[in-house]
């Protein structure tokens, strides 16, 4: 029995089970993008990666904020604001995506998103949701 | 309409199972089926967003069935409960 998602490396572990869970599959996310870029025969994929971007934004930033809420979490607007922000730019990379019409756009745009997704698990994992899973530790 | 969901279900997976879901008849309830899976990715949590969309044009609805309990397990920490009826 296995269910494969890639091992989420120790500076993004935060201890909470199911924020790591989601945490992983961004970083999943992250790899997946790093192979397309090594390859592009399947345009399918780039558009697999950033459909499940889009949702899972929305779903792992709710589950974060009704957590913050439940708890009473006293830097809740200053978290949510910084997922407000990470949630513009998403969209806005999602409407980028559909006025792509070449390969070479596609590698492009894949670079940066790749670039976006780092500097997201960099900053924002690594220090913003450290410091909240740090109040529920 | 059933589709029966691959083992494993990851991206190798796509080329037979993005079809199905577009093939999906308007306002009929896409059903996956997934016994006998055992091993999921990423790639498999994208493509289920997929099929989601993809319906939602439709007004059709996806239900994911016979999830073995690792499985489902995967699919609440992605808070996939929300999105998908799964049993």
């Amino acid at each position: 029995m296995s269910i494969k998602l890639v091992q989420l490396p120790e500076q993004y572990r935060l201890g909470h089970k199911y924020i790591d869970g989601q945490h992983e599959i961004l970083f999943q996310l992250f790899k997946e993008l790093s192979e397309y870029c090594k390859d592009t025969e399947y345009d399918i994929e780039l558009e697999i990666i950033l459909l499940s971007l889009k949702t899972y934004v929305d779903t792992h930033f709710r589950y974060e904020e009704n957590l913050m809420e439940s708890l009473g979490y006293i830097n809740i607007e200053t978290h949510k604001l910084e997922h407000s922000k990470l949630e513009k730019q998403v969209v806005e990379k999602f409407d980028k995506f559909s006025t792509l019409s070449n390969k070479d756009e596609m590698m492009v745009f894949a670079l940066d998103l790749k670039g976006f997704l780092m500097h997201w698990l960099l900053e924002h994992i690594a220090e913003t949701d450290r410091t909240f899973c740090e109040t529920l530790n | 309409m059933i589709i029966k969901i691959p083992n494993p279900f990851n991206f190798q997976a796509r080329k037979t199972f993005l079809p199905q879901i577009k093939a999906n008849p308007a306002g009929e309830e896409l059903i996956l089926d997934f016994e006998g899976v055992t091993t999921l990715d990423s790639a498999a949590l994208g493509m289920l967003l997929m099929a989601r969309e993809q319906t939602k044009d439709t007004s059709s609805r996806v239900s994911l069935i016979n999830c073995n309990d690792s499985v489902k397990q995967i699919l609440e920490v992605a808070q996939f409960h929300m999105l998908f009826k799964i049993s």
